[in-house]
């Protein structure tokens, strides 16, 4: 088992809100619910992502609340760990390096062993029902707890300028620099795909036989033509610039109840074919306001 | 298992009109009376119909709460599901689920002057609201300014006529602008020289003042159609907030989830499905994107 990864390819998303998602059965003209339950246990989720679900819950979660990804959430037990990051993190910045909530148990990971947070009742409950697994934390665990966090903080070498950024970016909707870049992006879509908070689906219904059909939902991408699209041909985002544009716009909102919509797993720098980095991108448009 | 709001009810088929050789006008109700008791909705809010295993689209509710009973849906063939459900005959079933979206707010704007602004299929909703606004008799005067294509392309013709004939006895001005002359229109422009003419929606603001402190605008149409509507209405110095404006966007949920509605920047995003469809100019002013 490797728990000294740096980054997955797909987030954790991919559990709860699926790439493809079978939602409703077709039978005999009737929908069928096609929520499922299953258990599911996330061994070694690192913070950045733990925040990344509690966005998609913000979404999922509010009302009407989703009964797929509610399910998935629910029976999920989620065990997170603690991480070195690498030259494409930029968490710290964001304040999502660390995981006050939204795991069962957090694992930290000391010279001599592992200190355990808990972080639910499930996760209580699993240490009491394994509790010869477990012994007190000590002065001396703390202290090296402290060590390991300082340690990690210096070894940051990505930062995104928080201050003042929504505005600045609004201001800055006419920056060359988004031309710039549209230019060389490939409209690939996979900075979508990877990244833990994005979330938009397509939905397309499937015959699979005469008599039974499936309505399922597919990951979608802002950088698709057809994203904006309308009857009629109008398309709302029309051009790659509006489009590429967009998917920074989104990524840097700041929703007051949820944060910003970006977590800074640096999975799209890491990911892009392109080369295109999320922070360079937005350091350049604050520049060129300048 | 809780509730799923992604399952539509069964609603029949009680009527399929055709309007014009494009838009045909749905009457439904819902098959389960309860449903039926507990769909309430307001002027401006969508649904959205779902042909299963085919796919689903969002439809304005164009009747009026007013009228109980039932539900229309305006519905222009377009494209592959407008296509099938202009197909669909009297008695079949088709799923709807909603209603969605804010709807305009009809308690607020009470004892004003209402000034609707149509154009094309943005009679559709506004329909909802004539009708209200008419049947409640709680708005002070309406006024319809409607600008369609050709006279073969109005919708809801009986009515449009029969309010340009009798629409003064329940305070209601209508206005019509057509763009491509026919004999029809002629004859209409000869009955009504004061309010039909050939030209665009907004040739029917000349010459009109409102009270600016008690009127409200509401405004439906293609997307060009907003800035020229809301230049007419801002030189008579109708405030940001008195404009509303329904607007369109691709949608799938319909509940703020599938993100194809999103509009803004980084300092405001909207979803056009549950922040909206009904904004007002304000809104379009401090989100970039609405309009
Ligand atoms: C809030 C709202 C209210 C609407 N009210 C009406 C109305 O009262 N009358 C009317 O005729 N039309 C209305 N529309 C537009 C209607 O939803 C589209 O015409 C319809 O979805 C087209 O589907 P299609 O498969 O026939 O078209 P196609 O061109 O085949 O569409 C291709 C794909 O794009 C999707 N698509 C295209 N346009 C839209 C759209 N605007 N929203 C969502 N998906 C879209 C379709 O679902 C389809 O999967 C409304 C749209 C919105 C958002
Ligand atoms: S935008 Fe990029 S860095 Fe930010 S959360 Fe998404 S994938 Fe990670
Ligand atoms: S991954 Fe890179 S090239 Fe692909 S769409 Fe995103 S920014 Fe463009
Ligand atoms: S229609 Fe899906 S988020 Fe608005």
């Amino acid at each position: 088992m490797a728990i000294d990864y740096n980054r997955t390819m797909l987030p954790p998303k991919k559990f709860f809100v699926r790439p493809r998602d079978k939602m409703l059965h077709l039978k005999n003209g009737k929908w069928e619910n096609g929520v499922e339950e299953e258990s599911l246990v996330l061994f070694g989720v690192h913070s950045c992502d733990i925040h990344g679900l509690k966005i998609l819950d913000k979404v999922y979660l509010g009302e009407p609340v989703d009964p797929y990804y509610k399910a998935r959430r629910e029976s999920a037990f989620i065990v997170g760990i603690s991480c070195t990051p690498d030259e494409y993190c930029f968490c710290r910045s964001l304040g999502t390096d660390f995981a006050m909530d939204g795991f069962d148990l957090f694992l930290h990971e000391l010279p001599d062993g592992w200190l355990v947070r808990v972080g639910s009742v499930k996760g209580h409950e699993l240490v009491w029902e394994n509790e010869e697994l477990f012994e007190e934390v000590t002065e001396e665990d703390i202290q090296h707890f402290r060590e390991c966090e300082e340690k990690r903080a210096k070894s940051f070498k990505r930062k995104l300028s928080k201050e003042g950024l929504a505005d600045m970016l609004d201001l800055a909707y006419g920056s060359p620099v988004w031309k710039k870049y549209a230019d060389i992006c490939l409209a690939c879509g996979n900075c979508n795909m990877v990244c833990p908070t994005c979330r938009c689906y397509e939905v397309c219904d499937k015959w699979i036989n005469a008599y039974e059909a499936v309505r399922e939902r597919r990951y979608d991408s802002c950088f698709m033509e057809s994203h904006g699209l309308v009857a009629g041909g109008h398309n709302f985002r029309p051009t790659r610039l509006d489009r590429f544009r967009h998917r920074y716009y989104c990524k840097s909102y700041f929703d007051p109840s949820a944060g910003f919509n970006c977590v800074g797993c640096g999975r799209c720098d890491e990911f892009c074919p392109a080369g295109i980095e999320h922070v360079k991108v937005l350091d350049e448009v604050r520049g060129s306001l300048q | 298992m809780s509730e799923n709001p992604y399952l539509s009810y069964d609603a029949r088929i009680l009527e399929v009109k055709d309007l014009t050789p494009r838009e045909k006008l749905f009457t439904l109700r819902f098959v389960d009376p309860e449903v039926g008791e507990n769909f309430s909705f307001k002027p401006g809010q969508f649904v959205i119909v779902d042909v299963r295993g085919f796919g689903e689209f969002p439809i304005s509710i164009c009747s009026s709460p007013t009228r109980k009973g039932y539900i229309q849906l305006c519905i222009r063939k377009v494209g592959r599901m407008t296509k099938f459900i202009h197909r669909m005959k009297e008695g079949e079933i088709v799923g709807i689920r909603g209603p969605y979206g804010n709807g305009f707010p009809m308690e607020r704007m009470e004892g004003s002057n209402l000034v609707l602004v149509a154009g094309g299929l943005g009679m559709a909703p506004l329909r909802s609201v004539l009708w209200y606004a008419i049947d409640s008799g709680k708005y002070e005067h309406i006024w319809l300014f409607y600008g369609t294509k050709a006279y073969e392309d109005l919708l809801f013709r009986d009515e449009i006529v029969h309010l340009l004939k009798h629409g003064n006895a329940m305070n209601c001005s209508v206005k019509l602008a057509y763009e491509i002359e026919s004999p029809s229109c002629i004859y209409l422009e000869r009955g009504f020289s004061d309010r039909v003419c050939k030209g665009v929606v907004t040739d029917l603001f000349r010459g009109e003042e409102f009270d600016v402190e008690n009127t409200y605008a509401l405004i439906c149409g293609p997307p060009v159609m907003y800035k020229f509507v809301i230049r007419e209405l801002s030189n008579r110095r109708l405030s940001p907030g008195r404009i509303y404006m329904t607007l369109e966007r691709r949608m799938r949920c319909g509940i703020g989830k599938c993100g194809h509605c999103i509009v803004g920047t980084s300092t405001s995003i909207k979803y056009v499905c549950k922040d909206g469809p009904v904004f007002t100019y304000w809104d379009a002013l401090s989100t970039r994107g609405l309009i």
